[in-house]
C-alpha cells in the first residue's frame, strides 16, 4: 500500500487540485476527479492501480507503507503561531519618519520592509543605517520606488551590514553595491511572483489568517500608523508620543479586522487552487455573509489561466458576477469555454 | 479498494503546468552578491505592493 508523504498537502480548486510539496517547495496539479477518488479511499493507493500510482509516484509524492504501520504517520498540525507582535513592519523612510525610528527599538517585530522613494533624504538614510545596526531583526527588506536618488550613498553605508538584505527594485534604478558579503538578495518580481508565495509558513498561516494583512503594521512618510498601505484608517502617529507601544494600537478593536479573513471565506478565492499559497493586497469587502473583492485577481480559477497567458478571460468577460454576496455563473457555458481553451 | 480512473485529456493539459519556487526567485546578477532563490527565508512573502498609477 502507498500513501502520500505527510509533507504533501492538497487544495481542491474549481478545475483542478493543487498538490503542495512543502519539503521541495514544488507544486503539482491533478484532476478533481482523482481527488474525489482518493478521498473515498482515505488517500491510500493500491499499487495495482497502475495509472494513478505511476502518475503520483513519478512526482515523488508517495511512500510505501505496510498495513501495520499505516496509522503510525499522523497528519501534521497545519496551524502556526508567529511569536511576534508584528511579523512585518513596512516603513516609508522620510526625513520625518526616520527621526522616530528609535521608538521601534524595543518592539517585538520579526522583520522590516523599508520603502525608499522621493521623500527619502540623505539624513534619513543615515538614521536608518544606525537603526538596522542596532535592531534585533536578522532580515531587512529594502524597497526602491521611483524618485529615490541616493542608492549609491545607501549601499556605501550598508556595505558592512551582515544582516540578510532583501531588495525590491521597483524603480529600476542601477544598483552599485560595493559589499563583498553574500547576504544580498534581489527579489525578481512578476505577476505570478507577486500573488504567490510557495512556502510552508505561508501555507500554514493561510489556514486561519489573511496572509497579507495579518500581523502587519504600516508607517507612512508622515508617521501615520496603519495596518497596511491599502487600508484607510489611521491609528496614531509616531510623532505624537515619546514612545511607541504597539499594544496601544492593537487595543483599537478595528485594527485587526482584516487579519482573520481567510481565502476560504472569500468569493472566487474559495474556488481557487492557489488559495493557501496566495498573498493578496486587495481589500476584502463584506457583503452579507461573504467577503468579495472589487478588483479582479490576475488569475482566473474558473478557466485556470493567468492574465498574461493566451486565452485568458476575466470574470466579467465570462459573466461571473458577485451579486448580494453570492456568486453567479453559467457552469455549462463555462465548461464549454474551458474545454475550448484547453483542448487540442 | 481497486479503482480505475480515466484522466480526461483536457484535465491532463490543465494539470501539466508545473511551477517551481526557483522560477519565482531567479536572481539577476549584476554587481549584487547573489545566490539563487532562498532570500525570504524568515517570513517569506511579498509585504508591499507599489501603488498602481
Amino acid at each position: 500500500m502507498y500513501q502520500f508523504f505527510k509533507n504533501i498537502f492538497l487544495t481542491k480548486g474549481f478545475n483542478r487540485t493543487l498538490v503542495y510539496d512543502s519539503l521541495t517547495s514544488k507544486i503539482h496539479f491533478f484532476p478533481n476527479d482523482l481527488y474525489d477518488q482518493l478521498l473515498l479511499n482515505n488517500f491510500r493507493i493500491d499499487k495495482k492501480n497502475n495509472e494513478v500510482f505511476e502518475f503520483l509516484n513519478k512526482k515523488g509524492l508517495l511512500q510505501k507503507i505496510s498495513d501495520d504501520l499505516v496509522d503510525c504517520f499522523i497528519d501534521l498540525d497545519d496551524e502556526i503561531q508567529i511569536p511576534y507582535d508584528i511579523a512585518t513592519l513596512v516603513f516609508e523612510l522620510s526625513g520625518s519618519s526616520s527621526k522616530n525610528l528609535y521608538k521601534l527599538k524595543n518592539q517585538n517585530i520579526l522583520q522590516y520592509n523599508f520603502i525608499f522613494a522621493d521623500y527619502t533624504s540623505l539624513k534619513s538614510i543615515e538614521l536608518f543605517v544606525d537603526f538596522i545596526n542596532e535592531c534585533e531583526s536578522d532580515t531587512i527588506e529594502l524597497t526602491f520606488l521611483n524618485g529615490f536618488v541616493y542608492s549609491k550613498h545607501l549601499f556605501e553605508l550598508i556595505k558592512s551590514v551582515k544582516k540578510i538584505i532583501l531588495l525590491n527594485n521597483f524603480a529600476g534604478i542601477k544598483i552599485d553595491d560595493p559589499s563583498t558579503h553574500k547576504n544580498r538578495y534581489l527579489n525578481s518580481w512578476n505577476d505570478i511572483h507577486f500573488r504567490l508565495s510557495i512556502n510552508f509558513i505561508n501555507y500554514l498561516e493561510s489556514l486561519k489568517h489573511h496572509t497579507y494583512f495579518n500581523k502587519k503594521v504600516f508607517i507612512n512618510k508622515d508617521c501615520e500608523i496603519k495596518n497596511s498601505q491599502e487600508t484607510k484608517e489611521i491609528y496614531g502617529n509616531l510623532n505624537n508620543d515619546n514612545s511607541f507601544d504597539i499594544a496601544k494600537v492593537f487595543k483599537n478593536p478595528t485594527f485587526k479586522k482584516l487579519w482573520s479573513i481567510k481565502k476560504e471565506d472569500t468569493l472566487v478565492c474559495q474556488d481557487c487552487e492557489f488559495r493557501r499559497l496566495c498573498v493578496d493586497n486587495r481589500l476584502p469587502i463584506k457583503i452579507k455573509n461573504n467577503w468579495v473583492h472589487e478588483e479582479e485577481c490576475n488569475y482566473n480559477p474558473y478557466i485556470s489561466k493567468w492574465s498574461h497567458e493566451d486565452g485568458f478571460k476575466s470574470l466579467k468577460e465570462l459573466d461571473i458576477i458577485t451579486k448580494n454576496g453570492y456568486l453567479e455563473m453559467n457552469k455549462e457555458k463555462l465548461s464549454l469555454i474551458t474545454n475550448e481553451l484547453w483542448e487540442g | 479498494m481497486i479503482y480505475k480512473i480515466k484522466l480526461p485529456i483536457i484535465i491532463k493539459k490543465i494539470q501539466s503546468t508545473e511551477i517551481k519556487e526557483k522560477s519565482f526567485h531567479e536572481i539577476e546578477s549584476n554587481s549584487l552578491q547573489t545566490k539563487k532563490h532562498l532570500a525570504r527565508e524568515i517570513y517569506p512573502r511579498q509585504s508591499f505592493f507599489p501603488e498602481k498609477k
